[in-house]
C-alpha cells in the first residue's frame, strides 16, 4: 500500500477556517481558469 | 464497515491497483485483493488484514458508518453555502453578428448573420437586471464578459462604450472576448477602462495554420491583422490573454506558436498570458478533428517544454484539465500543482451562476446556447422577468441532484458533465450524460500506466 497523496493535502483534513479560504471551483468554456503555476487560481 | 461510493480503481501493469476517491481526493496504490474488496468484485475478496482495514479507514475509503461519508458531503455543502453564489458571471452580447466564419465555431451561421443589436435602452435594462440579480443572490463578487458574435465590430463602438461605462460605475471588472480583427478601432474607447478589463483574443497557430481556421467571410486569413495590433495594447498595459483553441488540426503547431509569441517579446510584458483551450462540441455543431482532452494535454506535455509554458504565463481551460488534474498532480508533470478539490458543479452555468444578456431581449443561462429561445430563462427587456422554475432547475444542477450521477464513483471529478448535452441526450439538464468521460479517463490512465507503476 502506497499513498500518492498526503493526508495533509486532502481537503477533508482542512480546518473550517482553511476550507473557507479555498475559492469555489469555477469552470467555464469561455474563460481560462487553471494557471500552470497555480491551477486553482482564478485569473479572470 | 461501509465502503465509500466514490472510489475509482485502475489496474496497473504490475498487477497492483491505483485507487482514487473522487470526494476526498485520496489516491493510493494497493494490492489487487484490496481493490477488489473496495469494488465488491465477485466472488467476494478474502477479508482484509487489520492493518489493511485501518489503512483504508484512515484514508477515507472505508467508514465505520455511512453517515461518516455523508458528513463529508454535508461539510462540502456547508462550504458552498458559505460562499453562496459569490461568483456570478454576467455576459453582455452587443450583437450576435460576426465578421469571421471560423471553421469550428459553435454558433450557427444563422445567428452569426443576425443583424440584431443591443440598443442603449437594452443596455440600461440589462444593468438594472444585473443589479436585481446581485441583490436577489446576495452576491458579493461578480464579473462581466462582453461577448457575441464578435463584440468589437466598428458598429458596436457606442454600445460597448456604454457597457464599460456602466460596469465601471459599479466597479465590476470583466473580460472582452474578441477575435481581435478590429481591436485598434477600440484603442481610444478602451484606454480609460484598461485597469478593469482583460482582453481575450484568439490566435490558433502560426500564420499558415491560423489562416486556415479563423477566416473572414471572404475566406481571408486574419493572423497579420490581429498580431499587428497587439504590441500597442501590451505596451499600454492592457491585460491581454491569447486564447488558443486546440484540436487535431493545430495541436502539433502549438510549440511553434509559442515561439512566435516569444519572438515577438510579448511575454516580456507581465500583462500578457496564453490560455489553452480544447475545441469542444457543447452546442452540438460538431467540427471535424476534435480530440479527447487528454490527448491534447499529453501532446502539450510531449511537445512543449513546461518551462516555456510558464514563461508564456499559460493557463489551461478547465475543460482541458477537469479529469486529469489529480493524476497530473501526483505524477508531478508540471501541469498541476494545487491539491485536488471536488466540484459539485460542472460549470458556471450549472449552478445558475451565468446570466447572458442577448440582443433578442432574452437571458440565457450559458453563453454557448445564445439565440435558441428554448434555453431562455426569461427576458431582461423591457424589464427583468425570469422563469423561477427554470432558474431553480439550473441553480440546483449539481451532481448530487442528478439521480444517475450522484452515486457514480467519479461524480466529483466529472461534476455531472454538460447540462446542455445532458438535455439533448435525455430531455433534462438533470439527466445523466457521460459522453466519453469514462472511456477517456481509462485511455488516459492507460497512457500514464507505466508512470504509476514507477511510483508503486
Amino acid at each position: 500500500m502506497k499513498s500518492l497523496t498526503k493526508d495533509s493535502d486532502l481537503w477533508t483534513n482542512l480546518s473550517a477556517k482553511e476550507l473557507k479560504e479555498i475559492p469555489v471551483p469555477s469552470a467555464c468554456c469561455l474563460k481560462d481558469v487553471h494557471q500552470i503555476s497555480n491551477p486553482n487560481k482564478k485569473v479572470s | 464497515m461501509y465502503i465509500s461510493k466514490y472510489i475509482f480503481t485502475y489496474r496497473l501493469r504490475n498487477g497492483q491497483h491505483l485507487i482514487f476517491n473522487s470526494l476526498s481526493g485520496a489516491m493510493d496504490i494497493v494490492e489487487e485483493h484490496i481493490s477488489h474488496f473496495l469494488t465488491n468484485v465477485q466472488p467476494p475478496a478474502p477479508s482484509l488484514l487489520d492493518e489493511e482495514q485501518q489503512f483504508l479507514l484512515s484514508r477515507g475509503y472505508l467508514f465505520r458508518e455511512p453517515k461518516e461519508e455523508q458528513s463529508l458531503i454535508d461539510r462540502y455543502k456547508e462550504y458552498l453555502d458559505h460562499h453562496g453564489s459569490s461568483e456570478i458571471s454576467f455576459v453582455f452580447c452587443p450583437s450576435m453578428t460576426c465578421n469571421l466564419k471560423c471553421v469550428y465555431c459553435f454558433e450557427s451561421q444563422e445567428i452569426r448573420s443576425s443583424n440584431e443589436r443591443m440598443t442603449e435602452d437594452q443596455v440600461h435594462a440589462a444593468f438594472l437586471a444585473m443589479d436585481q440579480i446581485i441583490l436577489d443572490h446576495r452576491s458579493s463578487s461578480h464579473h462581466f464578459s462582453i461577448f457575441g458574435g464578435e463584440p468589437l465590430l466598428p458598429q458596436n463602438l457606442a454600445i460597448v462604450g456604454l457597457i464599460l461605462k456602466k460596469a465601471k460605475e459599479r466597479e465590476i471588472s470583466g473580460t472582452i472576448i474578441s477575435n481581435g480583427v478590429f481591436l485598434s478601432h477600440y484603442q481610444d474607447l478602451l484606454e480609460p477602462y484598461k485597469d478593469m478589463i482583460k482582453i481575450q483574443l484568439t490566435i490558433d497557430g502560426p500564420q499558415a495554420i491560423h489562416d486556415q481556421r479563423r477566416i473572414t467571410q471572404a475566406n481571408q486569413g486574419t493572423f497579420l491583422k490581429i498580431t499587428n495590433q497587439i504590441d500597442w495594447f501590451l505596451e499600454h498595459q492592457f491585460d491581454i490573454a491569447i486564447r488558443v483553441n486546440l484540436d487535431g488540426e493545430n495541436i502539433e503547431h502549438l510549440n511553434e506558436l509559442l515561439d512566435f509569441f516569444e519572438g515577438s517579446k510579448w511575454n516580456k510584458h507581465s500583462n500578457f498570458s496564453v490560455a489553452l483551450s480544447p475545441v469542444e462540441n457543447y452546442a452540438g455543431n460538431a467540427a471535424p478533428g476534435l480530440l479527447p482532452n487528454y490527448q491534447i494535454t499529453e501532446s502539450i506535455k510531449k511537445n512543449v517544454p513546461n518551462e516555456k509554458l510558464r514563461r508564456m504565463n499559460t493557463t489551461l481551460n478547465s475543460d482541458l484539465t477537469r479529469l486529469s488534474l489529480p493524476f497530473e498532480k501526483v505524477l508531478n508533470t508540471g501541469i498541476a500543482t494545487n491539491n485536488y478539490f471536488p466540484n459539485f458543479y460542472f460549470c458556471e452555468a450549472a449552478g445558475g451562476k451565468t446570466f447572458t444578456f442577448s440582443p433578442d431581449h432574452q437571458v440565457y443561462p450559458c453563453s454557448s446556447i445564445i439565440g435558441d429561445k428554448k434555453w431562455s430563462l426569461g427576458t431582461y427587456y423591457p424589464q427583468l422577468e425570469l422563469d423561477e422554475q427554470k432558474l431553480a432547475l439550473w441553480n440546483g444542477r449539481h451532481v448530487l441532484n442528478q439521480p444517475e450521477c450522484k452515486s457514480c464513483n467519479i461524480a466529483f471529478l466529472c461534476s455531472g458533465n454538460c447540462p446542455v448535452q445532458a438535455d439533448r441526450k435525455t430531455g433534462s439538464i438533470l439527466g445523466s450524460y457521460c459522453g466519453n468521460v469514462k472511456r477517456d479517463l481509462g485511455d488516459h490512465l492507460e497512457l500514464l500506466n507505466s508512470s504509476f507503476v514507477a511510483l508503486s
